[in-house]
């Protein structure tokens, strides 16, 4: 059998091929799609059947699954690269630990980055923490990976990192589906002296780990992941690439016609490096160029570098996702350098230039028509003057369009800010307004813990929680709030009040956004509770489900736009619907029918009121 | 079969549901396939592109200068685009802009052999009652060009097999009011040819239809 499968698909098929029984997550892009994948093949014949569970956040998904491993059984948590911050504490640590059930931990990177606030490297991450690390090319080699992590990871007693990038993850290919054979494993949790970490026996647990990852490496050198080019040479340059950048350079050197003068040695385990088969291969050539996403890792590794080109001497540019046109580019150069070939360039400028000089508008994303955030931060603008706005991460970051955000630094983030601007500002005696805003996923994540630091040390701000119980933005996954587990089948609902409540604060508000004239009056009337002697935290929780996920929630409000419209723009850009567009004949604002969900949301964002619910039967 | 293509919109317009038809029928005929996609932030309304790649290797995205189709569900993204199509490729772009592309661009698209067709898949997509199907109507043209490297029936194979059950009649009729919207003379011709005077408008010339969708 086989099937196109996307490569986060195509990870999850793996997992369950290879017996993986229990699988945490927490979402974020590229990383979302493996747990349902998993859930998916996982009701499929001949599967033991799955625990997975969306979890509060990336620390809490490592150390549910990691217990399953203690237990004994095959398991597995993915997330993000930048998830894989708020799960350090625990991966250092389970590595110095080791595992009894085979346990792959799966950290999605985004070079680029398309979708995160950081580019950084799962790789180093794993070198820092001591864990083995495959670097997937394709999804093909992703599903084989991920399958082959489990033995891997039982074999030497170690968590295993599969680090695909955006490339894989979201990359589409023909994928073979072996038969599922189910593990006869049943967990058995025995008392060890390891799973307790003393700093006695860490020292000697530490001096284990030095001598497992040698053998790891050993073992690396022989891995099938790897591909040393057989050809004596001498070559005048070689190259090593790790991950997607070795289908990416293969390509590229094959189609300039040097598929014999350039060989490609491919990396599919940056750590522990196989150093010595890669440096013997360096040995061979004038100069060697490493092509790795996003930092340099394997370069990093090999310890003599004056033949070496690459991220770390400037060679390759030092940030930014590695395309074919980067690497043509690298390569061309290098090429030229050395006398080996001149090839002509890719780019036909003469029709890049044409296509800048029209100066077309960038287009960055939005929130999309008739989400609830939007009127969130619009009311957030009205009932506001010279307010400090942190934001946060989720599609509300988006609420920076609407100049609602001023900050946005990781998961949580607007809580303990705001409690830091108060603080600082308040040593100058300047009380001005803080607004925060985040959303409900993000809030339980990681803000729960700053909230209740807020309500203690006397901090005074408002804090918004966008509650449209969902994880929108990385495709709708449910939140504690809801009361369906990943698998559709029953959990306990948390409710967002009694966590806020339970943190200490006392004022406390819901709202439904789409009630713009309320929701200003209450960011106003918490404002006022701030500043009050006995005032502290007030919250807010404006409360309207996604409308992209729930479209069945919006009261159909059809609105138009009146003729007496004379082009002000103030509807663009205070409310910035995606589907407010300027008619450049007619010099009006129009109603792009084709997005508009009539939320009739855009009838209070004309301080004219020339916006207006539209005649009976004329929508 | 050996091509490269690159499809390109903004979010929420389907250009996933677009890449998932094209690599099941490639898939179907026995082809290897190996794409990539843009999901996350980009797809609240941001500039969205797929690649996607039939028995040409592992390495997923496509290098500008090399694609042989172009598949823009938006003008502007389609402008932005362009770059990726090699010398003698092809562009179908959904717009009603009677300007596109610019005399200017157009003219560099001609030294390099490259055509391109328009039409406003929007439009007809409006008339079928849903402007979500804008996506399958222009692949529907696009399939309609005899050099168009998917057979026409490879697509409607897919269409039968991919996404909801309940919009696969929807699809299966956008897919075949696209296929018979394409007329070689739809849009702009090569070099040697006068650009038409009317840029490809809704409805077009039906010269086709009798291929069958
Ligand atoms: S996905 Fe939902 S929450 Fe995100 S911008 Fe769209 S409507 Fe708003
Ligand atoms: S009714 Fe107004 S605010 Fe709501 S989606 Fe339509 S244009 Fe946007």
């Amino acid at each position: 059998m086989e099937a196109v499968l996307l490569g986060n698909e195509a990870i999850g098929r793996g997992l369950v091929e290879g017996g993986c029984q229990v699988m945490t997550a927490y979402p974020g892009t590229p990383s979302s799609e493996i747990l349902p994948a998993v859930l998916r093949f996982g009701r499929e014949p001949g599967s033991a059947g799955v625990y997975a569970e969306w979890s509060a956040n990336e620390k809490v998904a490592f150390e549910v699954a990691l217990a399953a491993s203690w237990s004994g059984l095959r398991a597995a948590v993915a997330m993000k690269q930048v998830g894989l911050n708020v799960a350090a504490d625990a991966l250092t640590s389970a590595a110095y630990a080791g595992t009894s059930g085979g346990f792959v931990v799966i950290s999605a990177d985004d070079p680029g980055p398309h979708s995160s606030q950081t580019e950084q490297d799962s790789r180093l991450f794993a070198l820092f923490a001591k864990v083995p690390v495959l670097d997937p090319a394709t999804p093909r080699e992703a599903k084989a990976m991920a399958s082959a992590a489990f033995e891997l990871s039982e074999t030497f007693g170690l968590p295993v990192m599969l680090r695909p990038t955006v490339r894989v993850c979201h990359g589409r290919q023909n994928v073979p589906l072996e038969p599922l054979r189910p593990l006869a494993r049943r967990a058995h949790f025995r008392r060890e002296e390891r799973w307790v970490a003393t700093p006695a026996r860490r020292y000697r647990d530490h001096l284990r780990l030095g001598e497992t990852l040698e053998q790891v490496q050993a073992h690396f050198a022989r891995s099938p992941w790897n591909t040393f080019p057989a050809a004596r040479g001498p070559f005048t340059l070689g190259i090593i690439a790790g991950g997607t950048c070795s289908a990416t350079v293969e390509e590229v050197i094959a189609e300039a016609g040097l598929a014999e003068a350039v060989p490609v040695a491919k990396v599919g385990t940056p750590y522990p490096l196989p150093v010595e088969p890669l440096m013997e291969f360096v040995g061979r050539c004038e100069r060697v160029l490493v092509l790795e996403e996003p930092d340099a890792v394997i370069e990093l590794q090999l310890p003599d570098r004056r033949r070496v080109a690459g991220r770390l001497d400037g060679t390759v540019p030092p940030a930014g996702e590695l395309t074919p046109d980067v690497v043509f580019d690298v390569v061309r150069r290098q090429l030229r350098e050395l006398g080996v070939a001149d090839l002509p360039p890719a780019h036909d400028k003469a029709l890049d230039e044409l296509v800048g000089a029209l100066a077309l508008p960038p287009r960055p994303p939005r929130l999309c028509p008739g989400c609830g955030h939007r009127s969130a931060f619009y009311a957030i603008r009205r009932g506001t003057r010279q307010a400090i706005l942190p934001g946060d991460i989720g599609c509300y970051t988006l609420g920076a369009n609407l100049r609602a955000v001023d900050t946005v630094l990781d998961m949580g983030a607007s809580i303990s800010m705001a409690a830091g601007f108060y603080h600082a500002h308040r040593l100058a005696g300047d009380e001005r307004p803080i607004v925060a805003a985040i959303g409900d996923s993000t809030f339980v994540h990681a803000g729960l813990p700053a909230l209740a630091n807020a309500v203690h040390t006397g901090a005074r701000f408002v804090l918004v929680i966008l509650d449209n119980r969902v994880t929108a933005m990385t495709g709708f996954q449910p939140t504690v709030e809801s009361s369906q587990l990943a698998d559709g089948s029953p959990g306990v609902a948390v409710s967002l009040e009694a966590l806020v409540r339970g943190c200490g604060v006392r004022w406390l508000r819901v709202v439904d956004p789409y009630e713009i004239g309320e929701m200003i009056a209450l960011v106003k009337e918490a404002q006022e509770y701030t500043r009050r002697p006995d005032g502290g935290v007030a919250v807010i929780i404006a409360r309207r489900p996604c409308v992209l996920h729930r479209r069945d929630s919006v009261t159909p409000v059809p609105v138009e736009v009146d003729e007496a419209c004379d082009g002000c723009r103030y509807c663009l850009v205070a409310f910035e619907c995606p589907a407010l567009v300027m008619n450049p004949t007619t010099g009006r604002v129009e109603i792009d029918r084709r997005i508009c969900v009539d939320c009739g949301e855009c009838v209070d964002a004309c301080y004219k009121g020339l916006i207006v619910p539209a005649a009976t039967g004329s929508a | 079969m050996r091509v490269k293509i690159v499809i390109v919109g903004v979010g929420g317009q389907g250009i996933l549901f677009l890449t998932r038809l094209l690599s099941e029928a490639a898939r179907a005929l026995g082809h290897e396939v190996i794409g990539t996609e843009t999901h996350g932030m980009s797809q609240r309304g941001g500039s969205v592109i797929s690649h996607l790649k039939v028995n040409c290797g592992a390495a997923p995205l496509v290098r500008r200068g090399t694609a042989d189709v172009l598949l823009a569900l938006d003008p502007d993204e389609a402008y932005r685009a362009l770059g990726f199509l090699r010398n003698g490729g092809v562009a179908f772009v959904n717009t009603g802009r009677p300007d596109f592309p610019s005399p200017e661009i157009a003219a560099r698209l001609s030294e390099r052999n490259i055509t391109v067709y328009t039409l406003n898949a929007d439009a007809v997509a409006s008339e079928l009652g849903s402007p979500a199907l804008a996506n399958v109507v222009l692949l529907g043209f696009a399939s309609g060009h005899p050099g168009f490297p998917w057979p026409h029936e490879a697509i409607v194979g897919a269409v039968k097999r991919v996404g909801k059950v309940t919009l696969r009649r929807a699809n299966e009729r956008a897919l075949a009011q696209g296929y018979a919207a394409f007329s070689p003379t739809a849009g702009l011709l090569r070099q040697e040819s006068p650009r038409s005077p009317t840029p490809s408008r809704h409805p077009p010339a039906r010269g086709d239809t009798s291929r069958g969708a």
